[in-house]
């Protein structure tokens, strides 16, 4: 099991989208690895996604947790809906029974902040020239099991 | 040529078809490199994205093949261009046509749509349609809002009821209470609130275990709502005091509220559930409102991207366009100048003189046609060519029979011993042979080309002219006449035929001449007839001298001591006349008779000095006052002569001059020796008085004497003795005075 949050993900220009109507999906991808003479064996590799968007009609903020699961959560401040985007908990990783004990392990992290859809036409141009994006480098924690 | 632009052809072709090939492949993988590059590790589609990136890997090859293509195709055309190659100016002038006629045109477009498009995105932006925008979210807010509102202070008043009239002691909910509560409208008295009056479509209570406790919905059965999630109805009982949820039903957007019901001790019952169903058609709007403002909002956050990403799409297109158009051009370039050229380089081919091609033609256009008829002429030229030639040869083959046939002509002409000379139909000398030549004493150079009546004399033209009358009343055509001419103070005589040279259509052409010399003929005919002449006289006078100067001399011996003084006087007389005479005529029939029993001259190789030395010691002896002189050349070798006839002849030139210089004088002999002609000359001058230019005609012909007493036969005799030695005697003045006869042997 593992938990994490991702701290400033969404800054000002961000925030203007979301109320623009734009999507915004936040990609958290995590693997276990266990380190070896040269290389890192991957053993574990999950993608979760957090969809945020804003309704500016009802004034609402929405979080979707994907890709598998159609839950989606409907908060009226923004703060609720980057605390349901940006705290991950809880994420099974792998089970205790595949992993040999006494070994040292890697479990690592990275965020990625892009835009899912917007809808304007020409969208892949205008990624090309307003790439407002980001991802995060990779956290490690080195455990022993 | 045909074949090797058909192969150069085809092989460029396959060339553009391998590079076309190679430019796809090439894309394709540029594409996929930039997709999985740009996406990175994200597993999730973007496959709008990869369009995108292909079109613009395509206009960046495309660029870069422009770029690659006009550098190449404007680099080559300067070399061409220096070079001076056919076609390359046309082709230069063709392209920079083409470029400017796309140029101009396309770059126009360009600003022109770049200002459209900054005045468009301006317009798009406008603050009128901001407000407009903002002012249609205003009120679709506040309509919306007013509505959950309405629904939240229905949704408190009704918990708020039901709180207080329908859960029991025992924290049970009663339904029926709940039921005459709600009933017998949507719109209960008790809980309708005319100010902010909402159509209530559903009421729902449910309870911690998430079961109905209440279900009343006023809503079509195809439009029955779905269950709140446990999670939305869980924020509930965990404390939450209202929750909105919403879902899209085909006849409007439900509106639910959700309120915890509550006892008397604050305790969360259950989940009181109001439902408002929205109209569709105002759930449309309002729906179209927010998509768009959100679009609007969008457009104005991404206004800078927009534009620039619009501009470079501008600019892409106009590269691609200005692209086209130049390599359109080259192409058109290439197609018009490709069959000058072509035909240029045919033409210097055919100018050259090669024929043996033919050029390929494409399409059914002009230059096809001109193509074509370019081969036509070629093969034209080249089937005229073949006849010329064939003409030419059998030209060349009659010419050099002509010339075969004309050289035979003349060299029988310059070979016969006839003198040949043609005159045209006015009278100029167009032929003379070289024994005309030689016979006249002239250069044909000279008389060749002239008129033949500044050739003749008065005399002779009158007497040509006599002749052409003649000839021309000569139903023959031809005329043969004897005819005595002076050439150079010498007399011939010719025996000319003159014949009118006429053609097919029997006019005159002019007169040809065939003369021959008999001047030596008739000499020797007049010698030989002098010779029978002296033979006879010889032997007819000769015979009756003898017994006349016998009987003179017997009448003397036996009648002249017999007679007297005065008869034997005149007897004497008489007698010594008789025999006198007698010896004179004895004498002179003895040289008759020697002039014409001439013998044949028997030749043996002499030397020809002591011969001559031998002879002038006699004379040196005999006549003092004159002194003779020989001189001989050096090297001199033996000839082959009959001595006694050499002597005689020699003797005879002698006699000659010494007769003339009776007061003395000087006679030189000099005999030398020609290498070149292999010839012996002797020459005798004299110092005398010389020979008048009017004796010189005569002056070998017999019985031809101006000295007192001589027989005439001297010189005679010397000439026939020369011409039985094959050589030929020359009568020269000497200088200052006098005689000099040339004598010249051949040493063979």
């Amino acid at each position: 099991m593992a938990y994490f949050s991702l701290k400033n993900g969404c800054p000002n220009y961000v925030q203007i989208a979301l109320e623009s109507g734009i999507i915004v999906r936040y990609i958290y991808e995590i693997e276990l690895q266990a380190p070896r003479f040269l290389i890192k064996k991957r053993l574990s590799r999950i993608f979760i996604l957090r969809t945020l968007t804003h309704d500016n009609l009802k004034g609402e903020y929405r979080v979707s947790f994907g890709p598998d699961s159609p839950k989606v959560v409907s908060v009226r401040t923004l703060e609720e809906a980057k605390k349901l985007a940006f705290e991950i908990n809880d994420i099974s990783i792998i089970s205790l029974s595949e992993l040999p004990r006494g070994k040292t392990y890697v479990l690592r992290v990275r965020a990625k902040m892009e835009e899912a859809a917007s809808s304007l036409p020409f969208k892949g141009l205008l990624d090309l020239f307003s790439s407002w994006g980001f991802q995060t480098k990779w956290y490690e924690v080195r455990f022993n099991y | 040529m045909k074949s090797d632009l058909t192969t150069s052809e085809a092989r460029k072709r396959r060339i553009e078809r391998i590079i076309m090939m190679a430019a796809v492949v090439f894309i394709a993988l540029l594409s996929l490199a930039e997709y999985y590059l740009i996406s990175g590790f994200s597993p999730l589609s973007t496959s709008s994205n990869v369009l995108i990136f292909a079109v613009i890997n395509l206009d960046i090859f495309l660029i870069l093949l422009l770029g690659f293509l006009v550098v190449r195709n404007l680099t080559k055309l300067v070399f061409e261009d220096k070079k001076h190659l056919l076609g390359a100016k046309l082709r230069t002038k063709l392209v920079i046509a083409f470029i400017s006629i796309s140029l101009i045109p396309t770059i126009l477009l360009f600003l022109v749509s770049f200002q459209f498009l900054r005045t468009s995105i301006g317009y798009w932006f406008n603050i009128k349609v901001e407000k407009s925008l903002d002012n249609a979210m205003t009120i679709g807010r506040t309509y919306y809002e007013g509505r959950v509102t309405g629904l939240e202070l229905m949704s408190q008043e009704t918990g708020r009821l039901i709180s207080l009239r329908c859960i029991e002691e025992d924290d049970t909910i009663n339904r029926i209470c709940i039921e005459q509560l709600v009933n017998p409208t949507p719109l209960s008295p008790g809980i309708q609130d005319s100010s902010r009056a909402i159509s209530l479509n559903s009421i729902e209570v449910i309870n911690s275990f998430h079961k109905e406790l209440f279900v009343k919905i006023w809503l079509p059965l195809v439009d029955m709502p779905p269950d709140i999630p446990h999670s939305v109805l869980n924020q509930i009982f965990e404390g939450k005091d209202s929750l909105l949820h919403s879902v899209t039903l085909e006849g409007g957007e439900l509106i639910r509220i959700l309120s915890p019901l509550k006892n008397a001790n604050n305790d969360i019952l259950a989940v009181l559930i109001l439902g408002h169903l929205m109209p569709q058609d105002m759930s449309y709007l309002l729906d179209d409102i927010r998509s768009g403002y959100d679009d609007y909002r969008q457009l104005q956050l991404f206004q800078n991207p927009i534009k620039g990403s619009l501009l470079i799409t501008l600019c892409l297109i106009t590269l691609l366009i200005i692209f086209v158009s130049i390599w359109f051009g080259f192409r058109l370039a290439k197609s018009i100048t490709e069959p000058v050229k072509m035909l240029a380089e045919a033409t210097n081919r055919v100018a050259m003189g090669d024929l043996d091609f033919s050029l390929e033609s494409q399409g059914k256009d002009e230059l096809s046609s001109l193509v074509q008829a370019f081969n036509i002429m070629t093969q034209d030229i080249k089937e005229a060519r073949r006849r010329t030639e064939e003409t030419s040869r059998q030209l060349r083959k009659s010419y050099g029979e002509l010339e075969h046939r004309r050289r035979y002509i003349e060299i029988i002409l310059q070979n016969v011993t006839a003198g040949v000379i043609s005159i045209d139909r006015q009278g100029f000398v167009t032929l003379m042979n070289k024994s005309a030549a030689s016979i006249l004493n002239i250069s044909s150079d000279q008389i060749i080309g002239r008129p033949y009546s500044q050739l003749l004399t008065r005399d002779q033209a009158k007497e040509f002219e006599e002749i052409r009358q003649e000839l021309s009343r000569s139903p023959k055509g031809t005329l043969q006449r004897s005819i005595r001419m002076e050439i150079r103070e010498k007399t011939l005589s010719l025996l000319a035929s003159f014949t009118i040279l006429r053609d097919q259509d029997e006019r005159s052409l002019g007169v040809v001449i065939v003369f021959d010399d008999l001047t030596e003929l008739e000499k020797i005919q007049r010698l030989a007839a002098w010779r029978e002449v002296a033979r006879r006289i010889a032997h007819e006078v000769k015979n009756p001298l003898t017994p006349i100067q016998l009987s003179a001399q017997r009448l003397r011996k036996k009648y002249l001591d017999k007679l007297d003084n005065e008869t034997r006087v005149v007897f004497d007389k008489c007698t010594n006349t008789i025999i006198s005479q007698t010896k004179e005529l004895k004498h002179l029939v003895d040289e008759f008779s020697n002039f014409a029993r001439l013998p044949s001259a028997r030749l043996r190789p002499t030397k020809l000095d002591d011969l001559v030395d031998d002879v002038l010691s006699i004379y040196r002896a005999g006549h003092p006052k004159i002194e003779f002189k020989l001189d001989v050349q050096e090297g001199l070798p033996n000839a082959l002569l009959d001595s006694d006839q050499i002597k005689r002849a020699l003797i005879n030139l002698l006699d000659n001059a010494v007769a003339s210089m009776t007061d003395g004088g000087k006679i030189n002999i000099l005999i030398t020796y020609n290498t070149a002609e292999n010839e012996i000359s002797l020459s005798v001058s004299d110092t005398g008085p010389g020979i008048s230019p009017e004796d010189l005609p005569r002056l070998f012909e017999p019985y031809f004497s101006r000295r007192r007493g001589g027989t005439g036969l001297g010189l005679a005799i010397v000439n026939s003795i020369v011409a039985d030695h094959n050589g030929h005697i020359m009568v020269k003045d000497n200088i200052p005075n006098g005689t000099r006869f040339i004598l010249i042997f051949p040493i063979n």
